[in-house]
Order: C-alpha cells, then structure tokens, then sequence
C-alpha cells in the first residue's frame, strides 16, 4: 500500500525546505503559520480520507501504472467511471472544507501532461511520455501532492509571449544544456502550491515558432535551488492570527491557498522535461488540463454550495424566517443552481473518451459549458444566501466583545458581552453564538477567505469566462445544427 | 460465516452511513440474528464473504463491489432504513443456512 496518513503528509512538508515569503519577510515554519496551516489542513483531509473505508471507494484507484491502490489525486483515469468519480470525490471534499482543497490542478496536470506527451512523442519521436510515466509512478508510490502550474503572470494581454518588454513574464528557457535546461520566469495564483512537494508546469497558451522558448513542461521539486514563493493574502486573512481566534474566522480548521511561484535560472534535467520547444503541442496541453479543470468545478463548487446552502437553512431557522414560503423558495433556487453544476460536471465525465495513451479525457464542450455556468451559479448561490442571512452577518460585534465581561456603566449593569448577547438572539431556542457561528461561516464563504475559492476563483479559475465561450463557439457545431434546421424547414440549398 | 461491509464514497449521502451501518451490526449482534462465530468486518478486496452489506449514500448505489467476492448481497442507502435492513439481513442469512443444512 503507498497511502501515506494525513499525519505523514505533515511531516513530509516539514523535510522541505520550500522558500515562502509573507508580507515582506521569509516565513520559516510555514507548516505551523495561523494564516497557513488551514489550508495544509485542507490538503491533509485528502489523505485522512483515502484511508476511511467509508470514502475509500471514491478517495482511492487502482493505478493503471503499478497495480496499487493508489490516492485518486494521483490516477490517471481509465474509465468514465473513473471520472465521475473524481467528480463526485470533489464534491465530497467541498463538503468536508467548505474550502479549495487544492489537490485538483496536479491531478488535472498529470492526465493532461499524461495523453499530450504520448501524441507529442508519435509526432516528434521524443521520449517525454515514458519520462512523465517514470516521474508520475514515483508520485503515485510516494503519494506526493503536485502542483498543476499553468498560469504566467502574462504582462500586456495583447502581446504575445516573445513580445513583452519583460521576457519573464512568461516562463521559458534561457539555458540548453547536454543534462536538462534553466529556465526563469514565474507562475501567478498557484493554488496549494506551499503545500505541494513538487511543481508540474505547463504553458499558458497555444504558441507559435516565435514562441518556442516558452513551450516548456516540466517537473521540479518544491524547494529546488532557485524556486521560492511568495503567498497570496486573502479577504480577512488575519483575523486567523488574532489571538484565540475561533468563531470570527468563519472557518477554523480549513481554508484555500494561492501563491506567486518564482523560478530564477531553475535547473530542470532531462528526465524530468515533458515538452522541450514543441510549440504545436503547448495548445493540446492547454486545452486538456483546461478541459479536465472545468469538469473538476462542477465538483467542487458544488461541494461547498452543499455548506452555504446548509448554512443559508440554518441561519433561517435561527432567526426564525424558515417557514417563509420565499425563504423556502430562495433555498430551492439554490439547490437548483448548484444541482445544474453537479449535473454537467457528470454529464462531461460520462460523455469522455478514450485518448491515444489510454487515460480518459471529458467531453469538452459539456465541461466548458459546466465552467461557463460556474462563473455565475455561485455568485446567485451567494447572493440569495445572503439575502436569507441578513445584515447581521456583515455588522456583528466581534468574538471578544460576545464574550467581554468588561461592565458597560450603565443603569443594568450589564457587561459588553452580556449587552451583545441579549440583542443578538435569534429564536430563544438557539444560542446567540450557534447564530454567530453560522453567520460568520456565511461570512466567510460569501465574502471571507473561502470567496476566493467559492467567488473569484468560480470566475477565473480554469480560465476566465470568455475563454470557455471561445470553446463553446468551436464545438458547438452551429453547421451541423443549421443542416438539422433546414431538414426540418424543407430547405434544399 | 463472514460479514463483510462495502461502503460507497459519500459524496451525496443522506445520512450517517457509518452510524447507520453501525447501527445494523449492533442489533443483529445484540438480538442473536447472527449464527455463532460469525464475524462482521469492514470488506477487504479479494475476500470472499457470505453476505456483503454495501453501505450507499443515495439511489445510485455507486460502490464498486467488483472486488469483493460475495454469496449474497444487502444494499443500504436510504435514512431510516436500519430496520429494513436488519430484516433484509436476516432474510438472507436465513437462505445461507437453509441451504447450507
Ligand atoms: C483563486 C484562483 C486560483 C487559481 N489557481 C490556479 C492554479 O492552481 N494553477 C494555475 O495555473 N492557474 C490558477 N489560476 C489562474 C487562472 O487560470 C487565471 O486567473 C485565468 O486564466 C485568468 O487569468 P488572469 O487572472 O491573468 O486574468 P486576465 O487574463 O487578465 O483576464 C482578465 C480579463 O481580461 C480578459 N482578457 C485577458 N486577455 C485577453 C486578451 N488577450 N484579449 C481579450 N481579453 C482578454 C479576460 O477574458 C478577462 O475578462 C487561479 C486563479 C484564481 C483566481
């Protein structure tokens, strides 16, 4: 068995020696910072769970490449089985964090890099897909969490890589050697990428000649001479370094990550490179891990619209609103919405197909139209959630004021707490702080450290909006569709 | 005779699978439903079982049991359902040691 526990992965990010940089210093016990290490608790959950025989059966695959059980973080899929799977193990997760649990970006990576190095090797006779199968067995036997690394940072949107004033703005190869390569540059919002042994990197865009120097994929271990990180602040995160902090939070134990993962003049050996200047083939590799990663929201997301939809429920019975026939309805609503994305990120995986390597890709116009809707079902999800909740969840005193025994010098002789206590009850049958806690969790998600995920990242994640409509228009087939209407109409052209 | 129990993943379960589960091998073993010796674990692949209890969260009923060899199988995956599948346990067991005599 190469299941590593929850516990093991702790230690295991404690033996690198990964460069962090937060609010202009260097972090030196990052596993153990307050505003880290929910979202290290994220990722662990990923391995306490594949150890549960209660979540096995979704957690865990058998690998294609050594026969063993297997985290299904680190499979390659060999079925639509197998996708639906990792569809319905995401919303499972989303369910347990109410937060990004960050595994998702290396697993779309490795089935991307996977079926794209296979064609690139027919068309180029390069050797990149036994490299990748080499490399990805030794993830699967060491059960390592990887980074799926596509986003430059980009410069000017209207110029292409080889055009921008700044050549590191996307990352490419400044050095050929008989051994590897050095490449710079760097790679913007990396989700988990702290928490990540390794880096799995890809180009942004489909490339020209011009750009060959920037078609570039490879692997690199998280703290490789060279390589350092610096962390992406969220909404509210310091209130997770208040002292005592527990209910302000919204959310204790988990939370996302993002980052800033710089390369200066990184060393990658040839064993370990997966596209090598083969420009015509950076376009498949986008186009898969993007494919794959829009299928991967319609998990997800709707794993934490099960939480705020829960939340939104609770926070009407606490205030007493639930039997309104319009709360009813704003919750149906939601369920709705968040049901039409579990639905297409199913439908995608159970249309996918074969590729020439073996592994299974989605359907790639159902996955596009399950990100298209991801950029906005969410943000309805959140905006009649906090419509249920009410003003309070944005204007409440906060957790030491509710438990203040300072006296207020008044008449009552009341303290701060007991004053905030009284007037923010709800229903007489529910605490005040059960009210507070549910309202802050509804903070959190709609517009606190767990928004990133459940908002912005719904937008942009995978690709912004428009990206998926480009794909819409080039798979939506509309001539087909025109010969469809013609027959009907009696048209004869 | 060999109980195992094969439980889906969880991704939509509507209800405590594992307390439910729990729950049914708790009554079968306190009423005497169980003929002696019998043991009841969670299911290992490859091993033959008498009667596989598969633990689903919904009417999907997803759990890849291919690699669980089995003489009999109960599927559980609805709430308030303890009962019935005690019922339906027993109902299965009683063929297994009808056939057996
Ligand atoms: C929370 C979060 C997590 C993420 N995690 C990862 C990760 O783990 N790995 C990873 O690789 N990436 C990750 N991403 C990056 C994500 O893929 C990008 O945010 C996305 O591709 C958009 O790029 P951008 O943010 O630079 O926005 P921009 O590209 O600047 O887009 C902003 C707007 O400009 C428009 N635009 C941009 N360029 C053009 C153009 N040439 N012509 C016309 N319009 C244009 C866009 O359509 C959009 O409307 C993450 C992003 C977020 C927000």
């Amino acid at each position: 068995m190469t299941l590593k526990t929850g516990d093991q992965y702790i230690e295991s990010l404690r033996e690198l020696k990964t460069q962090v940089y937060m609010f202009g210093e260097k972090v030196e016990n990052w596993v153990d910072h307050p505003i880290i290490r929910p979202s290290i608790n994220s990722v662990k959950i990923t391995y306490d769970l594949a150890q549960d025989p209660e979540y096995a059966d979704l957690m865990t695959a058998k690998s294609n490449l050594t026969g063993e059980t297997v985290n299904r973080f680190a499979h390659l899929h060999q079925s639509t089985d197998d996708l639906k799977k990792k569809v319905k193990m995401q919303r499972l997760l989303g369910n347990k964090t109410a937060s990004c649990f960050q595994r998702c970006v290396g697993m779309d990576a490795f089935n991307a890099v996977y079926s794209t190095t296979f064609e690139c090797d027919k068309a180029h006779g390069t050797n990149y897909h036994e490299n990748f199968k080499k490399y990805l067995t030794y993830i699967q036997q060491n059960d390592l969490v990887v980074d799926g690394a596509m986003t430059d940072p980009k410069g000017d949107r209207g110029k292409s890589p080889a055009d921008q004033a700044d050549p590191d703005l996307f990352l490419h190869i400044v050095e050929h050697r008989p051994d590897g390569i050095v490449v710079s540059g760097s790679k913007a919002h990396q989700t988990g990428s702290i928490n990540s042994h390794e880096h799995l990197i890809m180009p942004t865009i489909a490339m020209t000649e011009a750009d060959k120097a920037y078609a570039v994929a490879f692997a690199i271990e998280s703290d490789a001479p060279g390589l350092f990180m610096i962390y992406g602040r969220q909404s509210c995160d310091t209130r997770k370094t208040e002292p005592g902090a527990d209910i302000d939070v919204g959310n204790k134990q988990f939370g996302g990550q993002e980052a800033l993962v710089v390369f200066d003049k990184v060393f990658i050996p040839n064993d370990r490179i997966f596209l090598n200047e083969e420009y015509d083939f950076s376009g498949m590799m986008v186009e898969r891990f993007a494919g794959y990663h829009r299928q991967s929201y319609g998990g997800c997301k709707v794993g934490v619209g099960d939480v705020v939809i829960g939340a939104a429920a609770l926070a009407a019975d606490y205030n007493g609103a639930a039997k309104a026939s319009h709360i009813k309805d704003k919750l149906i609503e939601m369920t709705h919405l968040n049901e039409t994305l579990f639905s297409c990120g199913i439908a995608c995986s159970s249309e996918g197909f074969k590729t020439e390597a073996g592994n299974y890709q989605i359907d790639l116009l159902l996955a596009n139209v399950c990100k298209q809707n991801v950029t906005r079902f969410p943000y309805e999800i959140v905006r009649l959630a906090e419509d249920i909740a009410g003003g309070l969840m944005v204007t409440m005193p906060a957790e030491q004021d509710f438990k203040s025994d300072l006296k207020v010098p008044t008449e009552s002789g009341l303290t701060v707490g007991e004053w905030a206590t009284k007037y923010f009850q709800g229903v007489p049958s529910v605490t005040t702080e059960n009210r507070m806690r549910v309202l802050r969790l509804l903070e959190n998600l709609c517009l606190g450290t767990a928004a990133v995920g459940y908002r912005t990242e719904s937008m942009h994640g995978a690709g912004s909006p428009q990206a998926q409509r480009i794909m819409i228009q080039r798979q939506g087939n509309i001539a087909a569709k025109k010969e469809l209407a013609k027959a009907v109409a009696g048209i004869k052209e | 005779m060999r109980i195992g129990i094969k439980y889906c993943g969880g991704c939509r379960a509507g209800y405590n699978r594992g307390e439910d589960a729990g729950e049914v091998v708790r009554l079968l073993l306190s009423v005497g439903h169980l003929p002696e010796g019998t043991i009841v674990e969670v299911a290992e692949a490859g091993a033959h079982y008498d009667l596989l209890l598969t633990v689903c969260g919904c009417t999907n009923k997803c759990a890849d049991i291919s690699e669980y060899e089995h003489r009999e199988i109960v599927y559980m995956w609805e709430p308030d359902s303890i009962e019935s599948t005690v019922a339906h346990i027993r109902e299965k067991i009683e063929g297994i040691s009808s056939s057996a005599v």
